[in-house]
């Protein structure tokens, strides 16, 4: 059973889409909201598995406010129509439905969504750590008209720029608006580990580790990026490594 | 340089081949700088742009310039080159006019001093034939003198020159700009024609259509009476997005219904979010108006207003007559932003269209008025 929350700004609209999740008893819709400040709120609250979201709403944007969750849950695009929304996606990366929906498509959407659950389930198996965010955990991103959903296993390293902290992943790095100190709380420290000030680094993407001046480490991750260790944390490190 | 043109044919026979190249090269050069001067001058009088008249008399006043300088230039740089052709042929004919004056037995007779004598029959035959095979002749002092008649021939040759370039010249170029205009007229039709399917299509927006028929889909079982009369409204609205493009312009009374059945269709999608308030006054309605422009305002004002204000809003319209113009203005909660200022596609269409329609004689403009309101205007002349 999946819990599920609907985001859209019409009554009509959320009133469909109910309807036709009533052909599918592994959905439960727990909650819905008209705009994306309640969405936020439901989110939070109910934690659900899963949204449904419309893009276009009053005040903020779906995208909006996907990127002030810290961690995002399954999400199904809903859209009447937007080409330049639907040319934000990095395609592939997530489902999106036209209104009004075909039930086939949603049926679709439904089961690859399954599918992606179920692997989670097996690998998130291992090491339960409720609160943290796990290397399965995905982030959406957004940078000017691209989007992206970052698991945060693909992410080498977050390095802060005032109040954002830029992500890097794949050849991508953009900002989010979020501190590398309220990062570095709900991160797995197992995975991520705070390698001086302004970066934290993530352990299964370093390349090489070399000494460096005053006792620190300088590490190089598999993207090439060179980032010091202070003497402090380089303590710390090697503890964490030799075990 | 009027010989090296008309004695072709005997011009080598006496010599004086170099005179005549350099002569001839002189001739051409000075020929293309007069020609070139009278270009740039053209060029910056515009002259493509004058009228017929004002090309003629130019033309005239150009030739006649163009070609006398040409002559004169031509003359003083020769003359001065010393090689001029001219002046290589004449000091042959003197020579020439010499032998005959010999060949007749004048040589000794001071024949020019005496009328008498210069009037005997076979005297004066011979000056004139001394001075028709020579041009030269003596003046009552015995200094040889010639009859020179070859100057105004000479100007004439070059204006006709001038005037054979310039006529080229001018139709060359008139053609030319007659092509480009057809050209420029072409493209501007395509420009035209694409504008308004451009217009045509941005009429109904789909992203309108597709959340109208979700929301249909919706009613069928919640509210079939009222599903079954916004399908009846959605397809007025498409039939006549599709007529807009047939006629120049609709009753006001007729772009009313459409815009009733637009905003009864976006009242169901938004329910208590949208209050519509239409403030139409009777006489109006019969006024001619562009199919669907009313209609673009009103969409805009729910696009941009309505749609984005979480609590929603107003969507006022009001029709009256202001100082001899009908003033149509749609009003909506919400603000101007200001990067979507008049460079939106909405905005600009209506203004393109207004301009093609009534030429000045219509006016838009859009604002925020008090009471967090944004109102768009459109003002335009009566129809009696």
């Amino acid at each position: 059973m999946q819990k599920a929350v609907i985001i859209d700004d019409e009554r009509l609209a959320r009133n469909e889409l109910k309807k036709l999740l009533l052909e599918f008893p592994e959905i439960e819709v727990i909650g819905e909201a008209a705009n994306a400040a309640e969405g936020l709120e439901k989110i939070e609250s109910l934690s659900p598995d899963l949204i449904f979201l419309d893009i276009q709403m009053p005040g903020k944007t779906g995208f909006d406010m996907l990127t002030e969750l810290d961690s995002a849950p399954h999400v199904i695009f809903t859209t009447a129509y937007d080409e330049y929304a639907l040319k934000a996606f990095e395609v592939n990366a997530l489902d999106y439905l036209m209104k009004p929906v075909e039930p086939k498509r949603l049926a679709d959407a439904l089961q690859k969504l399954q599918q992606a659950e179920e692997k989670e389930m097996a690998a998130a198996m291992a090491g339960i750590n409720r609160g943290m965010l796990t290397e399965l955990d995905q982030v959406f991103v957004k940078d000017g008209e691209r989007c992206w959903f970052v698991k945060l296993g693909e992410v080498r390293l977050f390095e802060s720029v005032g109040n954002y902290a830029k992500v890097f992943f794949s050849t991508h790095k953009p900002l989010i608006l979020k501190s590398l100190n309220a990062l570095e709380e709900r991160l797995d420290e197992k995975v991520f580990f705070r390698a001086n000030r302004k970066h934290i680094v993530n352990l299964r993407m370093i390349e090489k580790i070399e000494p460096y001046f005053n006792g620190g480490l300088l590490l190089e991750l598999h993207g090439g990026e060179k980032i010091e260790v202070s003497r402090r944390q380089a303590v710390k490190f090697k503890e964490m490594m030799s075990l | 340089m009027y010989f090296s043109l008309v004695t072709f044919r005997d011009r080598f026979e006496q010599g004086g081949k170099k005179e005549y190249l350099v002569s001839l090269c002189i001739y051409f050069v000075v020929g293309i700088i007069v020609t070139h001067l009278l270009r740039l001058i053209l060029m910056r009088a515009n002259w493509s742009k004058l009228s017929f008249n004002k090309t003629a008399a130019i033309f005239i006043v150009g030739v006649a310039a163009t070609g006398t300088a040409f002559f004169y230039m031509d003359n003083i740089i020769e003359h001065n080159s010393g090689y001029s052709y001219d002046k290589f042929v004449n000091k042959q004919r003197l020579a020439k006019a010499e032998k005959m004056e010999q060949q007749y037995g004048l040589s000794n007779s001071l024949y020019y001093a005496d009328p008498a004598l210069a009037k005997d029959s076979t005297t004066a035959k011979a000056i004139t034939d001394i001075k028709k095979a020579t041009t030269w002749y003596r003046n009552d002092k015995g200094e040889w003198k010639r009859e020179d008649k070859t100057v105004t021939i000479s100007i004439f040759y070059n204006l006709l020159l001038i005037a054979i370039w310039l006529l080229i010249y001018i139709l060359y170029h008139y053609i030319e700009k007659n092509r480009n205009n057809q050209i420029d007229r072409l493209k501007l039709e395509t420009t035209v024609k694409e504008l308004e399917l451009k217009t045509i299509k941005s009429h109904i927006n789909p992203h309108f259509i597709f959340n109208s028929l979700n929301s249909i889909r919706a009613l069928v079982d919640e509210n079939p009476e009222r599903a079954r009369k916004a399908i009846t409204e959605l397809s007025n609205i498409l039939r006549s997005s599709m007529q807009a493009e047939k006629s120049e312009t609709v009753p006001l009374e007729k772009e009313l219904d459409i815009v009733k059945d637009y905003l009864a269709l976006e009242h169901m999608r938004f329910e208590e979010r949208l209050q519509v308030v239409l403030d139409i006054d009777e006489d109006t309605l019969q006024q001619p108006v562009p199919p669907m422009m009313l209609q673009t305002l009103v969409e805009n004002a729910i696009k941009h207003g309505i749609s984005k204000q979480i609590n929603g809003g107003t969507v006022r319209v009001v029709a009256d007559f202001k100082d001899d113009h009908l003033e149509l203005l749609v009003q909506n909660t919400g603000q101007l932003s200001d990067n979507i200022n008049t460079s939106g596609f909405g905005i600009k269409s209506t203004e393109d269209r207004l301009n093609l329609m009534y030429q000045g004689k219509a006016a838009f403009e859009i604002k925020n008025i008090d009471g967090n309101m944004v109102q768009s205007k459109v003002i335009m002349p009566v129809t009696l």
